[in-house]
């Protein structure tokens, strides 16, 4: 009610006074400040997390580019794209964005040559639940759309302290097929399996380039495959042998609820841990 | 005389290839001390020996393919991937895993019939092209090959931009990989090519020396020298794609090993062959076993390993070549 109420105020007093033209200070999740167009008319996004976000805290209309990976909502594809993972430069000026939002996959490089070439560059950080609602209440703010920035926060909120977790079973997340690839518990992914209580088999980060061997030899209770190949591992070495398999506990679950550290990862944790309560057949 | 070394050669080779693939079985062994036993001897015959076996396997079938070429194109810088055998088997197997290829062809994964499609085309297309009237200069038929292979090059390139979320496949494919979840089924490739073209090679074995002499010297000896061209390419094409095809682009093997093994038999193809195969085999396997004991946990490519050891070889070889010239 409080924050309502503050919002209200703040709504109350910034609109008559400033002219439309008029900018704003914000601090980013790097700890820069960013001056900014208030509120920003065209905001080009050039990560499929923000773009998803941008539209989560209802500034879909404001944004006027996007990459060509941004796929949700569907709504983004019809976005002009300003690139892929790199930034067209001459298709972001034609855009004359207010603000470039991103996110810490770009690269310090990346983001001095956007700021190098003057746009305000305002980036969120969402590597948590609590990063991806903090993430949510910065671009509310940044866009003008405070309410519902603050609204999708506290609803993610309450979805993550829903879950209940059932702790305990041995888990191997599947990443990529080949290179074979896991992801540890320090990512947001590894933090939605870890908080729907599973227990890693692996340590560490991103995208971990593995042996099978090791899968053999720690011998998960559950299998999760988080991408999109789903034949060819009866072959595998030692594959009906293991626990997960005999078990019948290999899920192929939607990556889309793993992959991005948006709103849609409360899907990912709540369906881990459906996965996580089932009881061996 | 000549005889003698190579029989010892192969008398030391013969059970140092049985040790270092039992190496390879036992080498890390430290994390299976603690595990049940069911799952230790799934590890050890599922996993690490046909693991062993197909590093062998890949060491050799590039040896053979090395030292075929390089008695074919009497050329000591000659490897497998000179006639755009390398780059024809990347730009499919590229390609397949690119466009997401997911239907096996004959049991095979699409990046390996896509990359054996891909290898056959390049042999041929270089053979081709150097074909003039029935006959095929080597020097046409190895520039020909280094264009095709040009060429096929710049399509990979090109198909890695077009393409960034399997970047991480195509990648791990061209620095060349034996680690693989299902090892049996690429031993199951590999080991036919092999044997064909190691027999076709023995075979020749004799043709290929006189061939050393030059092309004319072995015509008037009574070798029909074109039809040897053809299968000599055929058995090192095939040898090198039985390779490329399953484990990606493994560098330096195929062009160190044959050196190598004339150092130690000299330059008879009947003692040459047997003796590069299983130097070859190796060879690889102990870069895999290097590879595994200096990271356990992250999977080093192994076609980095070969070429980071093979680099600094290629450079004594081309010093000890001009030294002589």
């Amino acid at each position: 009610m409080r924050r309502l109420l503050a919002f209200l105020m703040l709504c109350g007093c910034a609109k008559p006074a400033d002219p439309p033209q008029a900018t704003r200070e914000f601090v980013d999740a790097r700890g820069k400040t960013v001056k900014v167009v208030y509120p920003p008319k065209r905001i080009v996004s050039i990560i499929p997390s923000t773009t998803e976000l941008l539209f989560n805290v209802g500034a879909g209309e404001q944004v006027a580019g996007v990459t060509t990976y941004c796929d949700w909502p569907p709504e983004a594809k019809k976005k002009p794209k300003i690139g892929d993972i790199r930034v067209d430069f001459e298709m972001l000026a034609a855009l004359k964005p207010d603000v470039v939002v991103t996110s810490w996959s770009t690269t310090k490089k990346a983001s001095a040559e956007i700021e190098g070439k003057g746009y305000a560059l305002f980036s969120v950080e969402p590597r948590s639940f609590e990063e991806i609602a903090a993430s949510l209440r910065r671009l509310g703010a940044l866009t003008g759309h405070e309410a519902e920035g603050e609204r999708a926060a506290a609803a993610l909120e309450a979805r993550v302290k829903a879950v209940v977790a059932s702790p305990g079973l041995t888990v191997y997340i599947e990443h990529s097929p080949a290179p074979l690839g896991t992801t540890g518990p320090d990512t947001y992914m590894g933090d939605a399996v870890r908080r729907a209580g599973g227990r890693n088999i692996f340590e560490g980060g991103w995208h971990d380039l593995i042996d099978w061997e090791t899968v053999m030899a720690r011998d998960p209770e559950v299998i999760l495959i988080v991408h999109d190949r789903k034949s060819g591992y009866e072959s595998r070495a030692g594959w009906s042998n293991l626990r997960a398999v005999k078990n019948k506990r290999v899920y192929f679950v939607a990556k889309e609820h793993y992959m991005y550290p948006t709103p849609r990862l409360a899907d990912g944790l709540e369906e881990a841990a459906r996965i996580f309560r089932e009881k061996n057949p | 005389m000549k005889r003698i070394p190579s029989l010892v050669a192969l008398a030391f080779l013969i059970p140092a290839a049985v040790g270092v693939v039992a190496l390879s079985v036992v080498a890390g062994s430290s994390t299976l001390v603690d595990l049940p036993e069911d799952r230790r001897w799934d590890i050890i015959f599922q996993y690490r020996l046909p693991r062993g076996i197909l590093a062998f396997l890949v060491g050799a079938s590039l040896g053979a393919s090395g030292v075929c070429f390089q008695g074919l194109f009497r050329n000591a810088l000659a490897d497998p991937f000179v006639v755009g055998v390398s780059s024809g088997a990347a730009l499919g197997a590229v390609g397949a895993i690119v466009l997401g290829l997911q239907t096996t062809v004959l049991g095979l994964a699409p990046p390996t019939a896509a990359g054996f499609v891909g290898a056959t085309v390049a042999a041929f297309l270089a053979y081709g092209v150097a074909r003039v009237r029935g006959r095929v200069p080597v020097t046409t038929l190895l520039l020909a090959g280094s264009a095709i292979g040009s060429f096929a090059g710049a399509m990979v390139s090109i198909l890695i931009l077009m393409n960034s979320p399997n970047w991480s496949e195509v990648v791990t494919w061209l620095m060349g990989s034996i680690s693989h979840p299902d090892p049996w089924s690429r031993v199951k490739v590999v080991v036919p090519c092999l044997i064909a073209s190691a027999t076709v090679m023995m075979v020749y074995a004799r043709d290929l020396n006189v061939l050393l002499l030059g092309e004319e010297s072995a015509q008037q000896l009574g070798v029909e020298v074109e039809r040897l061209k053809i299968f000599l390419l055929g058995a090192g094409a095939l040898a090198a794609a039985g390779a490329v095809a399953t484990c990606g682009m493994i560098g330096f093997v195929g062009l160190i090993v044959p050196h190598v093994a004339r150092r130690l038999v000299g330059p008879d193809h009947r003692a040459l062959l047997p003796i590069t195969v299983l130097a070859g085999g190796i060879l690889l396997t102990l870069a895999d076993i290097a590879a595994r004991v200096v990271s356990p946990q992250f999977p080093l490519p192994i076609g980095a390993v070969t070429a980071l050891g093979g680099a600094p070889f290629f450079v004594y070889i081309l010093r000890r070549r001009s030294a002589k010239i």
